[in-house]
C-alpha cells in the first residue's frame, strides 16, 4: 500500500515531460545556438521533427542578425526557408567572420550581413535550380572549411 | 707528357665513376709499373672492353669529369633524378664510350646556350617597373630580382680570365679539386663551356669562379653577393653549376630570380625576333620552373608555354564557338574558387540597385551573361526592397553557342524560374551576336508595346563584366558600342574590367606588365584553401592561363585580352560622353565583407579610388568597378535614403 502511494506521489513529483509539448519544446531550442541545435536534432525523432521546424530556426536567425526587412520571411521561405538559410549562409558566414574578427555590433554591418547572407543564398538557390544537370551546386563552397583526411 | 696526362686523368676521372672501382685502380697501377708503350688504344679501357682512342682520351676526361659532376658525386643534393641515373643498369655499347658520355650529358643537361654577345643580362631587360613589396612567392622575386640585377651591374670582381681549357689545366684543378669539391667543381664546369658561352654565362660565371676563387683561399664569401641575397654563398656554387647543369637546387630563391631573368630574357629575344635564342630560353624556363613550387612554377609554365606558342605561330582558332562554351565552364570555376568575380557581380548589383530606386519598371541588359549569376542576388534584393518588387526585365546577350543548344533561353529560364518563386515579375530576352559591336540600339529597346499596359517610365541599366576590352581589338568597335549604349538612354551603366595596361607599347612592356599582373593573380589563388577547391583551382589557374596565352602569343584582332588600366578606360568612358556615378559605401562595406568572408582572404584589398572600387591583392589592384551615366543626364543621383539601402 505504502508503495502504492510512494509511487504515485513520485508520479506526481517525477514532473513534467518536455516531449509532451511540442511547443515549449520548441520554444527552447529556439534558444539554442547552431551547433547545438544541430545536436539537438540527432537526439530522437520527436526532437529531430520539432528542431527542423522553421520558427526554430528564424529565431536562431533573428538573433544572428539583428537586422530585418519586411517581406525577408516570405522570400526566404520562397527560397528554402531559414533553416537552409542558416546552414548554407549565416552560419558559416558568422564563424568564417568571427574567424577573421568582425564583429556586427552596428546595425549597419549587421544590416550588411543580412543582405550579403541573402544574396549568396539566393545564388545557391538558383544553382540548384533546373535539371540539376551540369554541375553540383558549389557557389557557396567557398564558405566551407577544408577538411584535412590524411 | 700527354701519357702522364692520360694517367693523371685515368687514375683521377674514370676511377671514381665507373665501376668497378678497386679492381680497376689495381689494373691500372700495375700497368704504370709495368710501363706501356704509346698505342692506339688506350690499353686500360681496353682491359675492360672499351675502346678508347689514346687521342681521344682527354676528351674522355673531360667529359667523364662533367659527367661526374652532373650526377652529383655524392653532394648532399643529390635527389632522385640523379640516384636513379647513377643506378642505371642499361648498357650502351662499351666501345662507343665518347658518344656514350655524350648521350649521357645530353639526357642531363641542355647545351648551353650559344648566346649572341648582344644579349647582355644587365641590359634595361631587368629594370622592373616597382613591384609591390609583398612577402609573397611569385610577386617577390621581382623585388629580389631587381636587386641582384642592381648588384651586378656594381660587381668589379674577379672576372677570371678563362682561357680555353687546354690539357695542362687538367691535373691543377684535381689537386685544387681534393681540398674544396664543391668550389672548384663549379670552376671546372665553367671553364669547359667556356666557348660556348656569350656574356650571359660569363656573368655566372663570374659569380662561380669567384666564390671558387673566395674557398680556395680564406674561405670567406665575396662581399658582392652576399649582402643584397644571403643566398649567395655555398649554395650559390650548386645553383650556379646548375645554370650550366641543371641539377637540383637548393636555393629555390636564387633560382625564382633566375627563373624571372630567363622569362624577361627570353620575351626580349622574341621582341628582336632572335627566335633561335628564345627557343633556347623557353626551354630553360621550362626545367627551372620545375624546380619551384607554387604560384610561381603555375606562373612560369603559362607563360613559358605562351611564349613557344609565339615562337613556333602555334595560335589555337580562336573563332571556334566550342571555345566560348568552354571558356564559360572555366569561368564558373573560376566564380568559384575567387572573389573577382562574385565582388564585381556584388558592387554593379548595388550601383545597379540605387540606380533603380524609386522605379516601378526596370530593364537590365547584360553584356557578359554566361550563366547569369549576378541576377539572382539583384532580384532577391530587388523583392525585399521596401514598396515591393519592381517588374524586372532582363536582356541577355552571348556569343553563339556550338552545337545549337540556345544556352541562352536556359539561363533565362531557371531565371525566370527563381523569379517565380519569389514573386518578382521577371521578363527575359536573350540575343545571339558574334560581337558586341553587331548590336543596335532598336534591337535592345523595349518594344512599345510594353509599354501600353502603364505610364511607369522604365528605366534601363546596362551591365558588362570583363566584355568591353575584347572589343579593343578591332579599331572602332568600341566607339559603336559606347555609342549604341547611349543611344539606349541608361540611369547607370555598370563596367567591370581589369587594372592592368596590357595593351599599349611594345611587346616587351606587355610581357613584363603581363607577367606581374598574372603573378598576383595566382598568387591569390594559392591561398585559397576551399574544401574540394583542388579541382576549382586549377581550372581557374587553365582560365587565366589561356589569358596569358592571348596576351602573349596573339597579335592583331585575335588578341582579345586587351586590358586597360582603370584611368585609361575612364580617359575613354569620359571621352564617349559618360559621366561618373559615385559608388556607395554600402557597396564598399558589402564587398569588404564580402572578402572577409574567402579563407586566405587576408590578402584581399578593397580600395575606393575616386568613386570607383578595386579589388586587389595586397598592394596590386586587380580588378576595378566603376559606374557611368551619359553626360548631362541632368537628374541629381545621391545616395539613396537608409531604408532603401542595402
Amino acid at each position: 500500500m505504502e508503495n502504492a502511494e510512494e509511487e504515485k506521489e513520485r508520479d506526481n513529483t517525477r514532473g513534467y515531460n518536455i516531449n509532451d509539448n511540442h511547443d515549449l519544446l520548441a520554444e527552447i531550442l529556439a534558444r539554442l545556438d547552431g551547433p547545438s541545435l544541430a545536436a539537438a536534432a540527432s537526439v530522437c525523432r520527436l526532437w529531430h521533427t520539432v528542431s527542423r521546424r522553421d520558427t526554430v530556426w528564424k529565431a536562431l536567425f533573428n538573433r544572428h542578425v539583428a537586422a530585418d526587412f519586411p517581406g525577408t520571411r516570405a522570400v526566404v521561405a520562397a527560397l528554402g526557408g531559414y533553416r537552409r538559410l542558416y546552414c548554407r549562409c549565416v552560419g558559416p558566414i558568422a564563424d568564417r567572420l568571427a574567424v577573421s574578427g568582425e564583429h556586427a555590433t552596428t546595425t549597419e554591418a549587421a544590416a550588411a550581413r543580412l543582405s550579403l547572407s541573402l544574396s549568396l543564398f539566393s545564388i545557391d538557390c538558383y544553382e540548384r535550380l533546373g535539371d540539376g544537370g551540369w554541375q553540383r551546386p558549389s557557389s557557396l563552397l567557398f564558405l566551407r572549411s577544408p577538411v584535412d583526411v590524411s | 707528357m700527354k701519357r702522364e696526362n692520360m694517367d693523371g686523368v685515368a687514375r683521377g676521372g674514370i676511377v671514381r665513376n665507373v665501376a668497378p672501382a678497386p679492381a680497376r685502380m689495381a689494373i691500372m697501377g700495375k700497368a704504370k709499373m709495368m710501363g706501356f708503350d704509346e698505342e692506339t688504344e688506350d690499353e686500360h679501357l681496353a682491359v675492360l672492353g672499351y675502346k678508347v682512342r689514346s687521342s681521344d682520351m682527354e676528351i674522355v676526361a673531360q667529359k667523364l669529369q662533367q659527367l661526374e659532376m652532373a650526377m652529383g658525386g655524392g653532394a648532399p643534393q643529390d635527389d632522385a633524378l640523379l640516384n636513379h641515373l647513377a643506378a642505371d643498369t642499361v648498357h650502351y655499347n662499351p666501345s662507343d664510350i665518347s658518344n656514350w658520355l655524350e648521350s649521357m650529358l645530353s639526357e642531363l643537361s641542355t647545351p648551353p646556350p650559344p648566346l649572341p654577345p648582344v644579349m647582355h643580362p644587365n641590359s634595361g631587360v631587368f629594370d622592373f617597373p616597382p613591384a609591390p613589396m609583398s612577402g609573397h612567392s611569385s610577386s617577390n622575386f621581382f623585388n629580389s630580382a631587381e636587386t641582384l640585377a642592381t648588384m651586378e651591374s656594381a660587381s668589379t670582381v674577379t672576372s677570371i680570365e678563362l682561357s680555353t681549357p687546354s690539357a695542362a689545366m687538367l691535373p691543377a684543378d684535381y689537386s685544387l679539386r681534393s681540398n674544396n669539391a664543391g668550389g672548384n667543381r663549379s670552376a671546372y664546369g665553367s671553364e669547359t663551356h667556356m666557348e660556348n658561352t656569350g656574356p650571359r654565362d660569363r656573368k655566372r660565371m663570374k659569380t662561380s669562379s669567384s666564390s671558387s676563387t673566395s674557398r680556395g683561399g680564406s674561405g670567406g664569401v665575396i662581399g658582392r653577393s652576399a649582402p643584397a641575397i644571403g643566398s649567395m654563398s655555398t649554395s650559390t656554387c650548386g645553383s650556379e653549376v646548375s645554370s650550366a647543369m641543371p641539377v637540383v637546387m637548393e636555393d629555390t630563391q636564387e633560382v625564382g630570380i633566375r627563373l624571372v631573368h630567363a622569362l624577361m630574357a627570353c620575351a626580349e629575344a622574341v621582341q628582336q625576333e632572335n627566335y633561335k635564342a628564345s627557343d633556347i630560353l623557353v626551354k630553360q624556363i621550362s626545367m627551372l620552373a620545375s624546380s619551384q613550387g607554387g604560384a610561381m612554377r603555375k606562373v612560369a609554365g603559362y607563360f613559358a608555354e605562351a611564349l613557344a606558342r609565339r615562337i613556333y605561330c602555334l595560335n589555337p582558332q580562336q573563332d571556334c564557338s566550342l571555345d566560348s562554351a568552354f571558356s564559360d565552364i572555366l569561368q564558373m570555376h573560376f566564380y568559384e574558387s575567387c572573389p573577382y568575380l562574385k565582388f564585381a557581380h556584388f558592387t554593379a548589383n548595388q550601383a545597379i540597385l540605387e540606380a533603380f530606386a524609386g522605379y516601378r519598371r526596370v530593364h537590365v541588359i547584360d553584356f557578359s551573361m554566361k550563366h547569369g549569376m549576378q541576377w539572382p542576388a539583384l532580384m532577391q534584393a530587388l523583392a525585399l526592397r521596401p514598396g515591393g518588387p519592381p517588374s524586372f526585365r532582363l536582356t541577355g546577350i552571348g556569343p553563339p553557342q556550338p552545337d545549337n543548344t540556345d544556352a541562352l533561353q536556359q539561363v533565362g529560364w531557371k531565371l525566370a524560374q527563381l523569379a517565380d518563386t519569389i514573386h518578382v515579375d521577371f521578363e527575359y530576352r536573350g540575343f545571339v551576336a558574334n560581337s558586341l559591336a553587331d548590336l543596335e540600339p532598336y534591337m535592345l529597346e523595349s518594344p512599345s508595346s510594353a509599354n501600353s499596359g502603364s505610364d511607369e517610365p522604365e528605366v534601363v541599366a546596362i551591365n558588362s563584366v570583363f566584355e568591353l576590352h575584347g572589343l579593343l581589338a578591332r579599331p572602332g568597335a568600341l566607339e559603336k558600342v559606347l555609342g549604341t549604349v547611349r543611344a539606349l538612354k541608361p540611369r547607370i551603366v555598370t563596367i567591370v574590367e581589369q587594372d592592368a595596361n596590357h595593351n599599349a607599347g611594345p611587346f616587351m612592356d606587355r610581357f613584363t606588365e603581363a607577367l606581374h599582373f598574372y603573378s598576383t593573380m595566382f598568387d591569390s589563388l594559392e591561398g585559397g584553401g576551399i574544401a574540394d577547391g583542388q579541382q576549382d583551382q586549377f581550372m581557374s589557374e587553365v582560365y587565366l592561363g589561356r589569358q596569358i596565352c592571348n596576351v602573349v602569343a596573339c597579335e592583331g584582332t585575335e588578341r582579345t585580352e586587351r586590358h586597360e588600366t582603370l584611368s585609361q578606360w575612364r580617359g575613354r568612358m569620359r571621352d564617349a560622353d559618360f559621366e561618373p556615378v559615385h559608388l556607395g559605401s554600402n557597396a564598399f562595406k558589402q564587398a569588404s565583407m564580402l572578402l572577409a568572408l574567402f579563407a586566405g582572404g587576408d590578402g584581399y584589398r578593397v580600395e575606393e579610388k575616386d568613386g570607383c572600387l578595386t579589388l586587389g591583392w595586397h598592394t596590386r589592384p586587380l580588378i576595378a568597378t566603376s559606374a557611368w551615366r551619359p553626360a548631362g543626364s541632368g537628374e541629381s543621383f545621391s545616395a539613396p535614403a537608409a531604408s532603401d539601402a542595402r
